[in-house]
């Protein structure tokens, strides 16, 4: 595989959304965007205006959840409210940093309890349905502040625990990220939602020590 | 000789004095025009307050009335009187119409009228000159003869903008514009034709009675926007009165919270407190008070458990209409209790149950003021509002607890429609009627329903040109031309308003509205917010629209589908401009310049509830502003075009024989009737059919529904 270039990675972080977009599984969405910064530093991502930062504070899940989707910072969102964001930063051409992450809608329950749902579609109803207890999830890579076990380069945090960094193998492309939502989150025996996002393009190098995979940890596999 | 004055109500806190006045202005001859009392608001001093009331007159110009009812009412009334008319005067100069160059055209003059009869005790002889009582009025008025507003125009105009309480706009998109006659420029000016209230609109706002009052209009009549400012009004009239609006569609909160945020910042240029006017839904969750309703408010006052949507469903079980359940449940328990509401207005009555309005009738003091306010045909269920002695019962003695007896007064009906124009009123109403679909095999009529009194067509802005309204009758029937402002068909000649085009298949239609859609936001001057995609299929709409929505994501352009949210969730992205795609359920109460219908091949026929489909179809093409373009595939959307073309080769006149009472009762069995238990079958079987590319015939379709009935006898 080549060299992995911004500009690669937000055409793909475009094309992993656009099906599920064609599907009606994504009811929002913004455009990726290639926003060059000083010392040869690139972000990929979506629009996030100057707060983006100040909104992460100390404050209960389901605050932060409304002002993310209200002031609509994310990459997508899916039908059940559920929040996608992609950005990923390069310097030199390599890549620096990553934040994927996944902020479910912790107000699933009231979906059930509204009578308009009632007239909604089917899609959305089966969505609904499964009963998610939400929480959030991030995938980061960290190529500068990495320490052995205590901060992988890439690692996951569950539940915004600041302590949990749960080592992954490499850095995830958009593509390996979105499978890991939407196999995970979405399918259903009924429905296949995976099998609509396009094939692998990108691979990382491995960047998880020796250490690192003596623990419980996450393999990202990419097929050759 | 009865008098020539008409007399338009609104609240000034001088019930007695106005009573007087409108007594003895019913007596004055000679002398036409309009009374307006409670309004317009005006700056007097720092204050900003209602005129007691104003006459506009072509004979006598305008008249303010300055009501003397309470002993201080006596003093200084020079000075006041000074202050009225620099406060009126203040308030119609901006209305450039009003003058030639720079001189104000209206003469205006102030009256204080002494409803006493002789008791006020002014000696200075100044001061009683320009005070009148019952016995001078008339001769009064008539030395104030002039031909200010002799002109209809300048008396027009001048009626106008009295009764523009607020002199506000409500519609308040600022559009950048540069190409004259492009369709951005077009909805431009469309906008600025409706941004007053008109003769029917105002009186509703300032005239509440003591008692129930309905208010019937057609979809675009300006209901809700009316609503909103009657609501404001009487906030700001009376700040002491608990007032509620209640509605159906979660949605129109954010609408109603804005409309009435902006009248009581018009009228009185302040905020309205939100622990007297309450924007609450009908329902309401548990959720915390942004989601309390009024029915739940009803059970916690009553000392019973609530019910939200979850528990109905499994209490009630599949099918029922829960929100009519639980609320007869809870009207079940007699219980005493404070009323809570001295209003209570209630917009989109026609998709809330009877039982919800008798609920609210129990909120409400004694003088019981409720308000709803509904559209005939906008109910998706297929069920229409009956009468008030059906909603609201008889006593134990048999009489109606509730009737309208004042009749232009309490019983209201709002024809003009703002939003569509005569060709596209005419195309829903014929659609969704089916007047001219063709009538299947075995029927006598293609109708698919029909008003059960034919007296509403007239009421609703319909005129007959041929034959007879009535049952058993043919007729023909095309828009009052006073009901459709013909200033609304301007938007169709540049571009037709309406168009019917059938596609090859989806992704040719759904290419063909991405590409419509980048020219209407690269060329032709639209906003985002200017345009709807509206897929009225009831179960599948995300699936429709999605590839729409990816199309146009690949194209840059932003777009969301409107969605369900346990907030108010915007269904116009203001701050960030994005191309709404949305179900028909979503749709309702929205409206849009460039209408865009996909899947409409699905509206034309259905094995089940087909009086509820057109109405679909009804609902999705009135939500445009000007144009519309219905689109589909195959040989059912051949089919509705067909149908269309009848509709305009008869220039959008509706000719149709109305069925009798025999054949009304027969329709509605066949095509609006849901109490069939067999229809759920019969839908899931269609589906399933449909997924897999099989389609029931009519005939098929007769003996598949013959089928299960009989199963389910």
């Amino acid at each position: 595989m080549s060299r992995i270039t911004p500009k690669k990675i937000r055409d793909e972080a475009d094309a992993v959304i656009l099906p599920f977009i064609e599907k009606g599984l994504i009811r929002d969405q913004h455009v990726h965007s290639i926003q060059p910064r000083p010392n040869k530093v690139v972000d990929v991502g979506f629009p996030a205006g100057q707060n983006y930062s100040k909104i992460f504070g100390k404050k209960p899940y389901d605050k932060l959840y409304d002002e993310l989707r209200v002031n609509r910072l994310f990459s997508a969102e899916f039908i059940d409210g559920g929040l996608i964001q992609m950005s990923y930063r390069f310097q030199d051409k390599a890549l620096l940093a990553h934040r994927l992450a996944y902020y479910p809608n912790p107000n699933l329950d009231a979906f059930s309890n509204d009578p308009e749902s009632f007239y909604q579609d089917e899609l959305f109803r089966d969505i609904i349905e499964r009963r998610l207890t939400a929480f959030p999830l991030r995938f980061d890579f960290d190529d500068r502040n990495a320490k052995d076990i205590v901060h992988p380069h890439s690692h996951l945090t569950l539940g915004n625990l600041q302590h949990c960094r749960i080592p992954v193998s490499s850095a995830l492309s958009p593509r390996a990220f979105m499978e890991f939502v939407v196999r995970y989150f979405y399918d259903t025996p009924e429905h296949n939602f995976t099998a609509l996002l396009p094939r692998h393009k990108h691979r990382f190098e491995t960047t998880i020590t020796a250490a690192e995979k003596e623990l419980i940890h996450m393999v990202i596999a990419v097929p050759v | 000789m009865t008098s020539a004055i008409k007399i338009i109500h609104g609240e000034n806190g001088k019930p007695a004095a106005s009573e007087a006045l409108i007594e003895a202005l019913c007596k004055v001859e000679g002398i036409s025009g309009t009374c307006h009392f409670g309004a317009p608001f005006i700056q007097l001093d720092l204050e900003t307050i209602a005129l007691d009331a104003v006459l506009i007159s072509p004979n006598v110009g305008v008249v303010i009335f300055d009501l003397l009812d309470s002993p201080t009412d006596y003093e200084n009334i020079e000075d006041r009187q000074d202050a009225l008319f620099h406060g009126l005067q203040g308030h119609l100069q901006p209305y450039k119409n009003l003058s030639h160059g720079r001189k104000f055209i209206p003469q205006i003059e102030v009256l204080s009228f002494n409803a006493r009869p002789t008791s006020g005790d002014f000696s200075d002889t100044e001061e009683a000159a320009s005070v009148v009582d019952v016995k001078g009025l008339e001769s009064t008025l008539h030395q104030l003869k002039n031909e200010s507003l002799s002109s209809t125009r300048i008396f027009e105009a001048t009626l106008s903008a009295v009764q523009n309480l607020a002199g506000i706009r409500t519609h308040s998109t600022k559009r950048k514009t540069t190409t004259p006659g492009s369709r951005g420029a077009m909805l431009q000016w469309l906008e600025e034709q409706i941004s007053v209230f008109d003769d029917q609109q105002a009186p509703l706002v300032t005239d509440t009675v003591n008692g129930v009052q309905r208010i019937r209009g057609l979809a675009g009549s300006g209901k809700t926007i009316v609503l909103a400012a009657k609501a404001a009004y009487l906030h700001v009239q009376h700040p002491d009165w608990k007032i509620a609006i209640t509605f159906n569609t979660r949605a129109l909160k954010g609408q109603l919270t804005r409309l009435v945020e902006r009248f009581v910042a018009g009228y009185k240029k302040t905020t309205p407190d939100w622990n007297q006017i309450h924007i609450i839904n009908a329902w309401g969750g548990g959720g915390g008070p942004e989601n309390s309703g009024l029915y739940y408010q009803y059970c916690l006052a009553t000392d019973q458990e609530p019910l939200d949507f979850r528990e109905a469903k499994s209490k009630y079980g599949a099918g029922a209409d829960y929100f009519s359940r639980v609320c007869q449940d809870a009207l079940q328990k007699e219980s005493p209790h404070t009323p809570s509401y001295d209003m209570i207005l209630v917009d989109e009555a026609q998709d809330l149950p009877p039982s919800f309005l008798r609920i609210s009738y129990q909120m409400l003091t004694k003088e019981k003021r409720l308000v709803y306010a509904y559209d005939e045909l906008q109910n998706l269920s297929g069920r229409s509002l009956p009468e008030p002695d059906e909603i609201f019962g008889r006593t134990p003695e048999g009489a109606p607890i509730v009737s309208l007896k004042n009749k232009p007064r309490q019983d209201v009906i709002l024809n003009r429609c703002y939003r569509n124009s005569r060709p596209v009123l005419a195309t829903a109403h014929a659609l969704g009627f089916g007047i001219y679909r063709t009538a299947p095999e075995n029927r006598p009529t293609g109708l698919v329903q029909m008003f059960d009194t034919p007296h509403l067509w007239e009421e609703i802005g319909y005129q007959v040109d041929a034959g007879r309204l009535a049952k058993g009758c043919d007729v023909t029937l095309s828009r009052d031309p006073q009901a459709s402002p013909e200033f609304l068909e301007e938007a169709g000649i540049k571009h037709p308003l309406i168009e019917f085009i059938v596609f090859e298949d989806e992704n040719a239609q759904n290419t063909w509205v991405a590409e419509q859609i980048q020219k209407n936001l690269e060329q032709e001057e639209l906003e985002h917010q200017d345009i709807i995609v509206i897929s009225p299929d009831r179960y599948n709409s995300p699936a429709k629209l999605g590839p729409i929505s990816a199309r146009l994501f690949q194209l840059g352009i932003q777009s969301h589908i409107a969605g369900v949210d346990t907030k108010p969730d915007e269904f116009f992205r203001e701050k960030y401009p994005s191309i709404t795609c949305t179900g028909i359920h979503r749709a309702k109460g929205n409206e849009a310049g460039m209408v865009y219908i996909i899947g409409a091949e699905g509206c034309r026929d259905a094995a089940q509830g087909l009086a509820t489909i057109r109405n679909t179809l009804f609902t999705a093409i009135t939500r445009s502003k000007a144009w519309v373009r219905v689109l589909g595939v195959g040989e059912e959307m051949e089919l509705l075009k067909a149908e269309y073309e009848r509709v305009v080769k008869n220039n959008y006149a509706l000719t149709f024989h109305y069925p009798d009472e025999a054949q009304l009762e027969d329709l509605y069995k066949l095509y609006s009737s849901t109490e069939d238990p067999s229809q759920e079958t019969a839908v899931a079987l269609q589906k399933v059919l449909k997924t897999k590319g099989h389609r029931l015939t009519e005939g098929a379709r007769t003996e598949l529904e013959r089928l299960l009935q009989a199963e389910h006898q």
